[in-house]
């Protein structure tokens, strides 16, 4: 008897032709972040198996792809030996204050002398012999399962209480790579996590004017991107651009143009990097009328100013359901701490809600900025940040 | 002592560890790593140092050896002197005067035994931050434990005559506490604790290494221990003595006061060359009193954010610190700019800079120039 870790395959389990490439993607990811090799590894059918690994190196719940994770009992295929795993199971339950049970077996492998419908029933009895006082059978609404999954080679068996969620979403690397464009605040690395949830590896690039903004301001960016790397196997590029230039002379401008300018020239630059570096869309954190810049029109004359595609996972999000994420993968509290106050300085009090693309296009042309874009992008810093 | 073309005016908040402080250091976490309440010599050689520090510290202050018992720093003296003050004597009273631009280790512990059903008075200030004697004199009352009136006002070097203010409360109610915090005044003034009952220090801000500073407990002075154990310190106050820090800290202060007649002359100069730079430049209000402490000015520029201007700074290599967050008048002004009713044009771009004595008069030079061109630059 060993104990393994079961890893269940959600939705990439189910993907036709491509399983093959998503299956090493995602072996590749836990590999990065589990530090395990192709021997503790074996590939079931819906199933991950991993052995040797440490409690320490447990971290399996950032790595999209894994629908849910067990430590599971792995036996010798026969039944003598899951009655045996199948009491101790239920025994722990039992102490544990559960009285109602089921089993919930499932025959990958045909040849296997039993059914599952008569593993069901031969199992529940065991259970019943010895714990028959503490435990009845409810098929509906159990206190605990205990599954059963009789492969080639071995069994596996566990309680359903032991099964932990996994992030599900699809592996990071699979849907190619982004850029996001992070920004300090709630939204960006929420956006950011919900891309690496689809399967995109993602790199950033922040925005730092000073003396507008100062080093603590980086630094949170900093370690906004530690966070995000653990979802993204363990690494993000950091891609510093200093706007401070762009933003100063952008005042020449009506102040109500101001923001919108300065997103269309963050773009532009983003656009080059990623062109540069062969991303394949730009990400940003931007929520459909949830400050006076984020309406259609605004977010429209900022597409405007690029041809490139910008994803918006936020796009349908209330800012408390944002919230709530930028919560659950630790980045709230980092992003609300107040290190960019400055940048009010540089940004509109009234920022013009309904943007006219053509006044917008025009002073463009009339700031004539085209070379302090490409000053920030040859000044271009970037970090490797773990 | 500066980085090469670096100048740094951020003092009040923290200096750069002397060179000679951290050799004094460096053998203390060598071969004298003993602990000083070992029986052995490694014990022996480890206490001698404490003890040395110790009485470098006393001859200083005049006070005995026996009234200098070492602590974490001054947040740690300042929390003991107000609280062990308070609890030793709530039997007799239940009243704390203070006043309203102390530092926060005071002021938040004040609000704590508010909590807890003690009464504090907090006095005004007027605009350079002194207060009325006769109004604190009229503040006590036969339920008054204890009087906190710091030395020298951190954030604009208001200096309080401390052994005056003492005289008239004790004059009024004998046995009153008298406390004062003394970290900006240590190395800068020279001290007599005349009068005052308990007097708190801090190393790291005269060049001596962080996580260490002392407090005064003048003879007979009942206050309760803050920290309870091993029975260090003259069973004052528990814990394993911060050996190389003590050791550090001794040597710091003995440093601050060599040759103090030649520094309070280049602080004098740098001052005046630097009130005289500033007076050249358009929109400053110089928010330190003019009979302050040599080393600390406290400067206002009108529409200009602190915040920006201290970055602009940051960015040609001089660092100093600002009195409010950016932008907001509300948000984040530091409460002495508050007390002292600095105008509202003023306060958002309120600068601090805090000089040492390795301050130079170029340095000088060199930052009021940046500072006239990046006023233009950046006024809104």
């Amino acid at each position: 008897m060993e104990k393994v870790i079961l890893i269940k395959l959600g939705e990439i389990w189910l993907k036709g032709k491509n399983r093959d490439e998503f299956i090493g993607r995602l072996i590749k990811n836990i590999k990065a972040s589990t530090g395990l090799s192709n021997k503790d590894i074996i590939i079931g059918q819906g199933r991950i198996y991993l052995y040797n690994l440490k409690p320490s190196n447990y971290n399996l719940k950032p790595i999209f792809g894994i629908h849910s994770f067990v430590e599971a009992y792995e036996v010798e295929p026969n039944l003598k030996e899951a009655v045996k795993i199948t009491h101790e199971i239920a025994g722990k339950e039992v102490e544990n204050g559960a009285k109602t049970f089921k089993i919930e077996a499932r025959r990958a492998d045909k040849k296997f002398e039993k059914s599952s419908m008569e593993l069901n029933q031969e199992l529940g009895e065991a259970v019943l012999n010895k714990f028959g006082e503490m435990l009845t059978v409810d098929v509906k609404n159990p206190d605990f399962s205990i599954f059963v999954e009789v492969q080639k080679s071995s069994i596996y068996l566990y309680s359903s209480k032991d099964e932990v969620a996994g992030p599900k979403g699809l592996p990071v690397g699979i849907s190619g790579t982004g850029l996001l464009l992070l920004s300090g605040g709630i939204d960006s690395p929420v956006a950011g996590w919900m891309s690496q949830k689809r399967g995109m590896k993602i790199d950033a690039v922040h925005f730092y004017s000073p003396p507008y903004t100062g080093e603590k301001a980086k630094e949170k960016v900093v370690d906004l991107c530690r966070k995000l790397a653990v979802f993204n196997g363990g690494e993000i590029q950091l891609y510093l651009v200093n706007l401070a230039r762009i933003q100063v002379e952008s005042k020449k401008a009506p102040e109500r143009l101001w923001t919108l300018l300065h997103r269309r020239f963050m773009v532009q630059i983003a656009k080059e990097i990623a062109q540069k570096k062969n991303y394949k869309a730009l990400i940003n954190g931007e929520s459909l009328g949830q400050v006076a810049s984020q309406t259609i029109e605004n977010i429209a004359a900022v597409d405007y100013a690029i041809n490139f595609p910008i994803l918006r996972p936020l796009v349908g999000f209330d800012k408390l359901e944002t919230i709530e994420i930028a919560k659950r993968i630790d980045t709230y509290e980092i992003s609300i701490l107040p290190f960019e106050d400055c940048c009010t300085v540089l940004s509109s009090a009234n920022p013009k809600t309904k943007a006219k693309l053509q006044e917008i296009a025009q002073w463009e042309e009339k700031l004539k900025l085209q070379d302090a874009v490409q000053e920030a992008i040859n000044n271009l810093e970037v970090k490797k940040i773990t | 002592m500066n980085e090469v073309n670096k100048i740094y005016l951020d003092n009040n908040a923290t200096t750069p560890l002397d060179p000679k402080v951290k050799e004094a250091m460096l053998p203390y976490m060598e071969e004298f790593f003993g602990n000083p309440s070992s029986l052995h010599i490694k014990g022996v050689e480890a206490m001698r140092g404490i003890e040395e520090a110790r009485r470098k510290i006393a001859g200083i202050l005049c006070v005995k050896s026996s009234e200098v018992i070492f602590t974490s720093g001054a947040t740690e003296s300042d929390n003991w002197a107000v609280k062990g003050a308070t609890f030793a004597h709530q039997k007799s009273g239940n009243h704390i005067i203070t006043q309203k631009t102390e530092h926060k280790a005071v002021l938040r512990t004040c609000q704590y035994l508010e909590s807890k059903g003690f009464e504090v008075t907090y006095l005004d200030v007027d605009g350079e931050g002194r207060i009325n004697k006769d109004e604190l004199v009229d503040s006590i009352t036969d339920r008054t434990i204890l009087v906190s009136i710091m030395h020298v006002n951190n954030e604009i070097g208001t200096v309080y005559p401390i052994n005056d203010l003492a005289r008239a409360c004790k004059n009024k109610k004998k046995d009153i506490i008298f406390f004062s915090d003394g970290v900006q005044a240590l190395g800068k003034l020279e001290i007599n604790l005349e009068g005052i009952d308990l007097y708190a220090l801090s190393s790291h801000k005269v060049h001596g290494p962080k996580g260490v500073g002392a407090l005064i407990i003048k003879e007979g002075v009942n206050i309760e221990k803050l920290i309870h154990g091993g029975n260090q310190e003259n069973r004052m106050r528990s814990g394993t003595e911060n050996v190389a820090g003590i050791v550090g800290f001794g040597k710091a202060v003995e440093l601050m006061y060599e040759d103090f007649e030649v520094k309070k002359k280049h602080f004098e100069k740098l001052r005046s060359k630097f009130l005289e730079y500033l007076g050249d430049m358009e929109g400053v209000r110089i928010n330190s009193p003019q009979n302050g402490i040599l080393m600390t000015l406290n400067v206002s520029f009108e529409r200009v954010p602190a915040e920006i201007l201290l970055h602009a700074l940051e960015l040609e290599g001089i660092y100093v610190s600002s009195g409010s967050a950016c932008s907001s008048a509300n948000r984040g002004a530091s409460h002495v700019l508050e007390e002292i009713k600095v105008p509202d044009e003023y306060i958002t771009g309120s600068l601090r800079f805090g000089l040492s004595r390795f301050t130079s008069e170029k340095d000088i030079d060199f930052t009021c120039k940046v500072l006239k061109n990046k006023l233009k630059e950046l006024r809104v």
